[in-house]
């Protein structure tokens, strides 16, 4: 029987005749056809745009083959092939020329075989299902299709549990789309799709997940520059003028901006958190840049391990009141503090599969700063584990000497305390 | 009759020698009480000082008023007070010094004892209370000031921003080098610089070497001063000569070029870079041709890697790694040129890196 | 009686007599030594430990320093030495320096351990050709710490301290350098302490400053920095704390304040680069090379007319190692004494010459006439006064007055050092300490200064016979635990 494929459409069946429908009726029912009279080109790509069937099959007859105007045919054949719409062709008269110049995939002769029909069309639809499970353009749009921004994203959060940094997407929607006709629409996306692919990095990338709007891809981007970004493109594009079928007018999108900087996530959670959501109107959007982490509830937080290592009572007990609020909720904070680095390096606390943040005194007894540095550097996971140095030594080359050696910051006493939280802050990638 | 004498010596001696130690045992006695007076007063406390330090709680509870509450409060305080920067959210903390510590201090610089005196003044610095500004240059006048003291007060009245202290310090007499340094790295500022570049012809030579020297420390700049240092590389004091070129080294720029060629050309033909004495100021030139790096440059900067003094030609060295062409140049001259020890130097630089040296 | 017993008479008491005065000139000029040194103390009495050096702690202007450390088998406590030169504590720790070991050339595990524990690298090509250099013996190679770039370590041939010293010296590359020996253990303010006079008397040229050395046995020490200050309860030790103790407050305060100071201990003392280098360095083949280069510094002070001054710190700047047996307490201070010797031979040319000042007139004298041949004529004053006991009563007088002179020179003058340590540091803790350092020094004149006046007369006359010697080896117990 018909294979039924999980996002399986109908198949259209084209007739531009009475004769032929009727052919097209009794051959196509059981399948789930959809009938389409014949029109002009445009309307039959316009009809196959909206209802993207997974086969189409034309039924001509000799008058069609008489009238020699193939133009028609020909756009449509051209938009399937895009499409990978298997183009079947039920003709009764035997023309080499036409169904040559129709490159259709099957012709299959009148009176029709009800199972070579189907097997032909099992085999084609069959194809068309790998080829789109192969494929990871949309054919639409030029832009990669869902599947690839899943595969992207997923690699994206595998980095994350690694690296800490954290990636954006954008979602983003022609304005007053729905309003449009199907053709302007293709071209208002295709405009879209060329103008983002042109305006981003080449590591960022473009694609369509839901037939109605893009999300772009941007990798180590935090959401404030993600937001700035999208407000500098959508003021661009507006001012591109676009021809319409209404006249040449502007035309301008909106954007949705999320960061994501939980690994545990999952690729589908990610995208399906894109699309706007119904709160907002569709026709109050006008080159709008949304900031989509707004309506979050229960932020997830992850666990944050700050070690004070100074020989100095007065500074361990101060560091641990005042740090324990680091990250400003966003983390649970651990603090411990150690009188020197050999305390430190022989607590197994230090050691456990969490993520790190160090701030040690550069001149200790037993063991100093530079030597715990140095330890730390070479012999643990350089992204876990951060290092801030403290140290009243202030000579240039005694900084330089510290941060070549790895240190990811390092201040001068007295130091100001908002000045030490602040580059905490930014350390463990806290939010602007 | 001697033997009277000597008896009586000895018999002397021994009782001094008693005295004292009965004197000291006593004081040891005082001084391990006073000691743990004061650890008990900090310990009772300590919750509450460190609450006041670290959460801004309130000092109430620990109002110093003897003189053992004071010396606690003061080495906490003090440590505290070098690891961190207490700006406008620690305004508490300025409160209690000045409603406590103010006055303790206002007494202790009436003490008898330089000592005290100076203790005082060492944490009115530390605990930076500019309010006392009036007391310290009263104190200035005061019959028993020492040196010493009035050099702390210097420094003191510096860090305040004090503006008449170059008229204070005019009529005593010579500042340690040391003092002036330090002194000119709190008076001059990116602003003030300029009105110190016109007078400077007026300032004593002392004076001048010591804004140098802070110019250089600050990494001042301005148009003006750009402009003296370059003037006064032709000085006619060597001194002066060999500040302005470590200080024009040290800031990265000259306005022309030509100029200091010409300075080049002119010193190595008079002679004047025979003499062992100018060593200060070919290292000096040396170093500037290191820091700016021109092609004209090199020529010179290849002789002097021959120089008999070693800082000379270790500083030569140095300065050639640093032009993008500097291993290779220093490859070429560490077989061509003609002084083993300058192929020497020319060997140890190519590994070395100039900026963690 | 007859004739010649009279002359004998005559001459013995007049011996006895020359020995009185002696006694007493000694006496009173160690006393007046004595009041210098209190008089410069007091002042300073006191004053915050911490506070006055934090500014040179800070300031960019306090001059670099290089620390030389010379080290032959010192496997055992060379790690402590090292930590305690390049960690601190945070607080009063010098701002610039670099250290640079010497192993010349040990037969243990020196050089190994260093290189193993700090993560040594060979640096190559690193000059040590320089042309106006001292001449050393020729250097292996030098590392440098990939933990810690400024410390540095020397493998060379075995050469003696001096040359070690030279060594260092000659890769110093800063104007000031810190001589250190391989078992002295320093505390982090160490050299701030010693650097202050250099820094407050910037525009005297200073060409030497020495400091106060203690003793640190019995102290309990970890990892490099002295943890506690605990009185050894060995005797020999106890002893050798007091004559330290006298010698530096005594002694050194005091002539260096006129600046006739001819003794920097080997155990630490700074020096200035160039001025050394100028003077051709340590000397090599001489025993007692601290003490011959600071008498040739003040020689070529005078000849060159630099104007400079050699100065001495009175704050305790350091910890060394004594020799707990008696075998070896008698081959150092044999040593001491015979390099006393050579280095006053060396420069005999000084001695009461108008051309050196104060110190061919004072210094060359003193050191001569009291530490040189003192042990000589204290030892004829032990004779005179056990001869003296055997005659009649006019000499028993003086018996009686040569005994307390003696006492009151060997016992009260070092219960008076210990007592001036008392007062201005107060540093033990328990009462019991200070009583049993009062009566060590009480027992000093009976059995350690007699003692140490027999060695130093046995090493006179090997002196006179030149026989040579080396170090020694001193079975080193290592101070880190």
């Amino acid at each position: 029987m018909i294979e039924q494929h999980k996002k399986s459409q109908p198949l259209i069946g084209v007739a531009n005749d009475p004769r032929g429908r009727a052919v097209g009726d009794r051959h196509l029912e059981p399948y789930r056809a959809v009938r389409i009279d014949g029109g002009s080109a445009s309307e039959l790509v316009a009809r196959f745009d909206q209802t993207r069937p997974d086969c189409a099959v034309i039924v001509l007859e000799s008058e069609d083959l008489a009238s020699g105007d193939f133009a028609a045919w020909k756009e449509l054949r051209q938009y399937c092939d895009s499409m990978h719409i298997p183009f079947v062709i039920i003709t009764g008269a035997y023309d080499r020329e036409l169904t040559g110049m129709l490159l259709a995939d099957a012709v299959l002769r009148q009176p029709l075989d009800s199972s070579e029909l189907r097997m032909n069309l099992d085999h084609l639809i069959g194809r068309r299902f790998r080829i789109l499970d192969q494929i990871l353009i949309d054919p639409a749009t030029g832009t990669y299709n869902y599947r690839y921004m899943r595969r992207e994203v997923q690699k994206q959060l595998q980095d994350m549990k690694r690296s800490y940094i954290s990636f954006s997407l954008v979602y983003m929607e022609i304005d007053s789309a729905r309003r449009l006709d199907l053709d302007d629409r293709r071209s208002a996306d295709r405009a879209l799709a060329d103008f983002i692919q042109a305006s981003v990095r080449p590591m960022d990338c473009l694609g369509q997940i839901n037939g109605r709007g893009f999300v772009l891809l941007l990798p180590k981007t935090v959401k404030a520059d993600a937001i700035k970004l999208m407000t500098r493109l959508t003021s661009l594009f507006s001012k591109q003028m676009a021809e319409t079928s209404g006249g040449t007018r502007s035309v301008a999108f909106s954007a949705k901006v999320r960061d994501f900087n939980d690994p545990d996530l999952t690729a589908e959670e990610c995208l399906a958190a894109m699309p706007f959501s119904e709160e907002t109107d569709p026709s109050e959007r006008a080159g709008l840049v949304l900031d989509g982490t707004l309506n979050d509830s229960n932020p997830h937080t992850r666990k944050l391990m700050i070690a004070v290592i100074d020989d100095d009572r007065l500074i361990r007990e101060m560091l641990k009141h005042q740090l324990a609020d680091v990250g400003g909720g966003r983390f649970d904070v651990e603090i411990r503090d150690f009188a020197d680095g050999e305390d430190f390096f022989n607590d197994p606390w230090h050691r456990q599969n969490e993520r790190y943040v160090l701030i040690i005194d550069r001149i200790m007894p037993k063991m100093d700063g530079l030597e715990v540095l140095h330890r730390i550097r070479n012999g643990y996971d350089r992204n876990r584990y951060i290092c801030v140095m403290l140290s009243s030594k202030g000579a240039e080359t005694d900084i330089t000497l510290a941060i070549q050696r790895g240190a990811n910051d390092y201040l001068v006493k007295p130091f100001r305390m908002k000045e030490l939280r602040a580059r905490l802050h930014r350390l463990v990638g806290g939010a602007t | 009759m001697t033997f009277v004498l000597v008896f009586l010596l000895t018999a002397v001696s021994l009782a001094l020698l008693a005295t004292i130690y009965f004197y000291l045992l006593i004081r040891k006695w005082v001084n391990i009480r006073e000691r743990n007076k004061r650890k008990k007063w900090y310990d009772e406390h300590s919750r509450a000082i460190d609450a006041f330090l670290f959460a801004g709680g309130s000092a109430d509870s620990f109002v110093p008023r003897k003189k053992h509450h004071f010396e606690a409060l003061e080495n906490t305080f003090g440590d505290f007070l070098s690891n961190v920067r207490v700006e406008g959210d620690f305004s508490h903390f300025n409160d209690v010094m000045e409603r406590y510590f103010v006055p303790w201090y206002r007494e202790q610089l009436r003490s008898r004892s330089w000592s005290e005196r100076m203790n005082a003044l060492y944490f009115i610095h530390r605990f930076r209370l500019a309010s006392m500004q009036p007391e310290l240059i009263r104190h200035l006048s005061g019959k028993s000031c020492s040196e010493e003291e009035k050099h702390e007060i210097f420094l003191l009245l510096a860090d305040f921003g004090y503006e008449g202290l170059p008229d204070l310090m005019g009529d005593s007499r010579e500042l340690p080098t040391f003092l002036l340094n330090e002194l000119m790295c709190r008076i001059v500022s990116q602003d003030k610089i300029d009105e110190y570049v016109e007078r400077f012809e007026d300032l004593s030579a002392p004076w001048q070497i010591a804004l140098l020297e802070a110019v250089r420390e600050l990494h001042l700049r301005t148009d003006k001063l750009q402009e003296l240092l370059e003037r006064l590389v032709s000085s006619d004091r060597p001194e002066l000569r060999v500040k302005a070129l470590k200080t024009l080294a040290a800031l990265g720029h000259l306005s022309s070029i030509e100029a200091f060629l010409n300075w080049l050309e002119t010193s190595k033909k008079s002679g004047e870079w025979d003499r062992p004495r100018s060593a200060g100021e070919k290292l000096m030139a040396a170093r500037l041709m290191g820091s700016i790096r021109r092609e004209r440059f090199l020529p010179y900067l290849q002789e002097l890697i021959g120089d008999s003094a070693y800082g000379v030609r270790a500083e030569a060295a140095r300065s050639l790694r640093q032009y993008s062409q500097g291993k290779r140049m220093l490859s070429e001259l560490s077989v061509n040129h003609p002084d083993a020890y300058a192929r020497s130097i020319a060997q140890e630089w190519i590994e070395r890196n100039p900026d963690h040296e | 009686m007859n004739e010649p017993t009279e002359i004998i008479r005559s001459i013995f008491l007049i011996v006895n007599k020359l020995i009185f005065v002696y006694f007493i000139l000694l006496c009173g000029f160690y006393l007046f030594l004595f009041l210098l040194s209190y008089s410069r103390l007091k002042r300073e009495w006191g004053l915050h430990k911490i506070e006055p050096y934090k500014r040179m702690k800070s300031s960019s202007f306090t001059p670099p320093l290089s620390i030389i450390v010379p080290a032959y088998n010192e496997e055992a406590g060379v790690i402590g030495t090292i930590l305690s030169l390049i960690t601190g504590s945070g607080r009063l720790d010098y701002p610039e320096y670099e250290v640079i070991v010497v192993n010349d050339g040990s037969k243990d595990e020196t050089l190994a351990r260093v290189i193993e524990r700090f993560k040594m690298a060979p640096v190559r090509n690193k000059v040590h050709l320089k042309r106006n250099g001292i001449e050393t013996k020729p250097i292996k190679e030098v590392y440098q710490s990939e933990i810690y770039p400024y410390l540095y370590i020397v493998d060379k041939a075995n050469g003696g301290k001096a040359d070690a010293l030279n060594v260092g010296i000659n890769l110093a590359k800063y104007p000031y350098f810190a001589s250190i020996d391989g078992d002295t253990v320093l505390e982090p303010d160490s050299f701030l302490k010693i650097m202050k006079p250099i820094v407050e008397h910037a525009d005297d040229e200073i060409l030497a400053v020495g400091g106060n050395v203690l003793i640190a046995n019995g102290n309990r020490s970890a990892k490099g920095q002295v943890q506690e200050a605990k009185l050894s309860r060995k005797p020999i030790v106890m002893m050798q704390s007091i004559e330290y103790m006298r010698a530096f407050l005594m002694g050194r305060i005091g002539l260096s304040s006129q600046n006739l100071l001819l003794v920097i201990s080997g155990a630490f003392g700074v020096f200035r680069t160039q001025r050394v280098i100028q003077a051709g360095g340590y000397k090599a083949d001489t025993i007692g090379e601290d003490m011959e280069l600071v008498v040739r510094l003040h020689r070529l002070n005078r000849e060159l007319k630099w104007g400079a001054r050699i100065e001495y710190v009175a704050d305790p700047i350091c910890y060394t190692e004594a020799p707990e047996a008696l075998k070896y307490l008698y081959r150092q201070r044999t040593r001491w004494h015979r390099g006393l010797f050579e280095s006053l031979w060396t420069h005999r040319r000084m001695m009461m010459n108008p051309k050196y000042g104060a110190i061919g007139f004072v210094a060359m004298p003193f050191y001569f006439f009291v530490e040189f041949l003192g042990p000589l004529v204290e030892f004829f004053g032990y004779a005179t006064f056990v001869v003296d006991l055997l005659l009649d009563r006019v000499f028993l007088q003086y018996a009686g007055m040569l005994f307390a002179l003696m006492v009151i020179y060997g016992s009260f003058l070092s219960m008076g050092a210990v007592l001036l340590e008392e007062w201005r540091l107060s540093k033990y803790q328990k009462i019991s300490d200070l009583n049993r350092l009062m009566l060590f020094a009480l027992s000093e004149a009976f059995w350690y200064r007699p003692l140490m006046t027999v060695w130093r007369v046995v090493a006179t006359i090997s002196i006179l016979f030149r026989r040579r010697q080396g170090w020694g080896e001193m079975k080193r117990k290592g101070i880190s635990a």
